[in-house]
C-alpha cells in the first residue's frame, strides 16, 4: 500500500484525500484511521483490550499504529488531494474530502462504505467506472483481513407485544430487504438478496460482509465511552493532524478516560 | 421506571429550598425597589404579574434551580460529587481555554460593534445618501446567525496557493502577493475572525440605536457649540459623546449579554474545534454530545453567573431613568 502510495506520489499526484471536518463530530474520520492502522500492526487482541481499557489508551501499540498512520496522512507527500498540506485536512469536510478522486487530484480515500451515496449519479461506481471501493489490504500480503465499521442498533424500551413485534421485524431479513432496496443501507443480515442492492458500493459491501473469511471489528471509537470516543478522541485527531505530536495527543486522551 | 415519591424527596426538598431562596431574593429586591404605596396597588400588581411569575416560575426559576442542583452531580445527575465539576472546570486546559475564548468575545465584541455602530451613525448622520448608508449597515441584522457564519466560512475558505480560490480573504490576500491562509486553523487568531462575525450583524443594531439617539441630541446646543468656535471632533467628544452615553451605555451591555450566550456562531463556523470554543458552546457539548450532564450544568451555571450582573446593572438604569423622567 505504501508502496502503491510512493508510485502514485512519485507521479506528481497526492495519492491519499483526508477531511476530518464534520461538524461538532469533527475528527471522527481521524480515528477511523487510527483503527485501521491499529488492527494491522497489533491484530484483534491489542485492539479490543484497547477499547475495553486493559490497555491504556496510550500503549506503545497504539503508538505503533499512529506511527502508521503518521507515515501516510501526516506525509506531505501523499495528502491532502487538491486541498492544501497536512493541516488543510482539520477543515476538508469528509464529504466534499472524496471529490477529487473524480478527476484525478488524488486516488484513494479511507471512508465508511456510504460515502458511495455520496457521488452524483453520472458518476459511474464499478470496477471499470469513475471510481470504486477496496479493501484496506492488511501489512503482510497472507495476513489475515480486519475489517471495521459502525453499524445501528436496533433497542426497545419497553416488552409489550407490538413493541417486541416491531423489533422482531426490524431484525428479519424481509426488513433488511426492504431497506435495502430503498438504497445507501447495508446489512450483514444472512437473508439479504444481494441483487436488491442497487449502488454498486453497498453490493460491494455486502459481498464483503457476507465472505464467511470476513472477521468484522467494531468501530472502536463508536464503542468506547463517549467522553473519549465522541470527543476527546475526536479532538485529538485534529490537534494530531494540526501539528500536536503523537505523545501528547495519546496522553491526553487517556487522562480523559472516565 | 416507576416514580416514587420518596425517593424523589430529596430532590424535591433542594428544589423547593431554592425556588424559595430565589422567591425571597426577587421579593426583597421587589419590596426594597418599589414598594407599592397602597392595599389596591398591591391587589392590582398581583393581578396583573400573577400570570407573568407563574411562567417565570416554570420557564426560568425551576430550570435554574434543577441545573445548579444538577451541577453538584455525577454525570448522570444520581450521586453527589460537591464542587467537583468546579474543580474540573477550572483545572482542565482545554475548559480554561473555553474561558478566555469567552473573555476575548467579551471584552471586544461589544465594544467593537458599539464603536463601528456610534462611528458610522456620526459619520452617515444627515447625509444624503443616510437611509441608503444605514440600510446597508443594516441588513445582515436580518441574516440569522446560522446563516452569517455559512457566509463567513466561505469568506475565510482555504485553497492551496496553486489553485484559484473561492474563499474571498484568501483571493484578497493573493491579489496582494501573499500566501492562502488556512484562517480558521489560527489561534487565537481564528477567534478574532469569528468575533468579527457577530460585529458584522451586531453593528447594525448599534448603529440605528446610536444614530437615533444622536438625532434626539438638542440642535441648540450643537448649534450654541458651533457659534462657540467647536470643531467637529470637540463636537463629537464634548457634545454628542455625553449625550448619547445613557444609550450607548444600553446598546454595549445588551451585545454584551448576547456575545456572552454565544453559541450559533462557534457551533456553525468551527463546532468548537481549533480551540475556539466558548462557554455556551462547551455547555451543550458537554451536557448533550457527551453526556456529561454534572459538568454541562456546572458551565451553564458559570454562564448564568456572569450575565446576571449585567442584567442588574441595565435594571438598575432602567430605573434611574425613570426617576430622572
Amino acid at each position: 500500500m505504501i508502496e502503491l502510495s510512493d508510485t502514485i506520489a512519485a507521479d506528481g499526484t497526492r495519492p491519499w484525500c483526508v477531511g476530518f471536518e464534520s461538524g461538532d463530530a469533527t475528527g471522527w474520520p481521524g480515528t477511523d484511521w487510527i483503527e485501521n492502522a491499529l488492527l494491522r500492526t497489533s491484530g484483534t487482541d491489542v485492539y479490543h483490550d484497547w477499547i475495553a481499557h486493559d490497555i491504556p489508551f496510550d500503549a506503545p501499540e497504539v503508538e505503533e499504529a499512529f506511527d502508521l498512520a503518521d507515515g501516510v496522512i501526516r506525509n506531505e507527500d501523499y495528502v491532502n488531494g487538491t486541498f492544501g498540506g497536512v493541516d488543510s485536512i482539520a477543515v476538508t469536510s469528509f464529504q466534499e474530502a472524496g471529490a477529487p478522486l473524480l478527476d484525478g487530484g488524488c486516488a484513494m480515500y479511507l471512508m465508511g462504505s456510504f460515502y458511495g451515496a455520496q457521488f452524483e449519479d453520472d458518476v459511474e461506481i464499478g470496477e471499470d467506472g469513475d471510481v470504486y471501493g477496496f479493501v484496506l489490504p492488511p501489512l503482510e500480503a497472507d495476513s489475515e483481513v480486519p475489517i471495521m465499521g459502525g453499524g445501528e442498533f436496533v433497542v426497545a424500551f419497553d416488552d409489550r407485544d407490538e413493541v417486541v413485534a416491531v423489533h422482531e421485524y426490524l431484525s428479519s431479513g424481509g426488513y433488511a430487504n426492504q431497506r435495502a432496496s430503498l438504497g445507501s443501507w447495508v446489512s450483514a443480515h444472512q437473508d439479504l438478496d444481494p441483487s436488491v442492492l442497487s449502488d454498486p458500493t453497498d453490493q460491494f459491501t455486502a459481498e464483503v460482509l457476507n465472505d464467511p473469511d470476513t472477521v468484522f471489528h467494531f468501530d472502536g471509537s463508536d464503542a468506547m465511552p463517549s467522553s473519549v470516543g465522541t470527543n476527546v478522541f475526536w479532538s485529538g485527531m485534529v490537534d494530531w493532524v494540526t501539528g500536536t505530536d503523537t505523545a501528547t495527543v495519546l496522553e491526553s486522551v487517556e487522562s480523559a478516560w472516565p | 421506571m416507576e416514580f416514587s415519591f420518596l425517593d424523589e424527596l430529596p430532590k424535591l426538598v433542594w428544589m423547593l429550598i431554592g425556588i424559595a431562596a430565589f422567591l425571597g431574593v426577587i421579593g426583597l429586591m421587589l419590596v426594597l425597589l418599589d414598594a407599592p404605596r397602597s392595599r389596591r396597588d398591591r391587589w392590582q400588581a398581583a393581578f396583573f404579574l400573577g400570570p407573568a411569575v407563574l411562567l417565570l416560575l416554570g420557564g426560568l426559576v425551576h430550570p435554574v434551580v434543577r441545573t445548579t442542583v444538577l451541577s453538584f452531580h455525577d454525570r448522570s445527575g444520581d450521586a453527589f460529587v460537591g464542587l467537583a465539576n468546579y474543580q474540573w472546570m477550572f483545572q482542565r486546559p482545554e475548559i480554561l481555554q473555553v474561558l478566555s475564548n469567552t473573555l476575548l468575545w467579551v471584552l471586544f465584541a461589544p465594544a467593537l460593534a458599539t464603536a463601528v455602530g456610534l462611528l458610522y451613525a456620526v459619520l452617515i448622520d444627515r447625509s444624503r445618501f443616510e437611509s441608503l448608508a444605514k440600510s446597508m449597515v443594516f441588513m445582515p441584522m436580518a441574516i440569522s446567525f446560522v446563516g452569517a457564519s455559512i457566509i463567513w466560512r466561505f469568506v475565510y475558505a482555504y485553497r492551496p496557493a496553486d489553485q484559484e480560490q473561492y474563499g474571498l480573504l484568501n483571493q484578497i490576500v493573493v491579489w496582494f502577493g501573499g500566501e492562502p491562509r488556512l484562517w480558521l486553523l489560527e489561534q487565537p487568531l481564528n477567534t478574532f475572525l469569528l468575533i468579527l462575525v457577530l460585529i458584522w450583524v451586531q453593528a447594525g443594531f448599534a448603529m440605528v440605536v446610536m444614530s437615533a439617539a444622536i438625532k434626539a441630541v438638542p440642535t441648540e446646543t450643537v448649534e450654541a457649540a458651533r457659534i462657540d468656535g467647536a470643531g467637529a471632533w470637540q463636537l463629537f467628544a464634548r457634545i454628542t459623546l455625553p449625550s448619547v452615553w445613557p444609550t450607548l451605555v444600553v446598546v454595549l451591555i445588551t451585545i454584551s449579554v448576547q456575545t456572552l450566550k454565544i453559541f450559533d456562531i462557534v457551533r456553525t463556523m468551527t463546532g468548537g474545534n481549533y480551540g475556539t470554543s466558548v462557554i455556551a458552546n462547551e455547555m451543550y457539548s458537554q451536557a448533550f454530545s457527551q453526556g456529561q450532564v454534572g459538568q454541562g450544568s456546572a458551565l451553564a451555571v458559570v454562564l448564568f453567573v456572569l450575565v446576571v450582573p449585567l442584567v442588574v446593572l441595565q435594571i438598575r438604569r432602567n430605573r434611574k431613568a425613570r426617576e430622572l423622567a
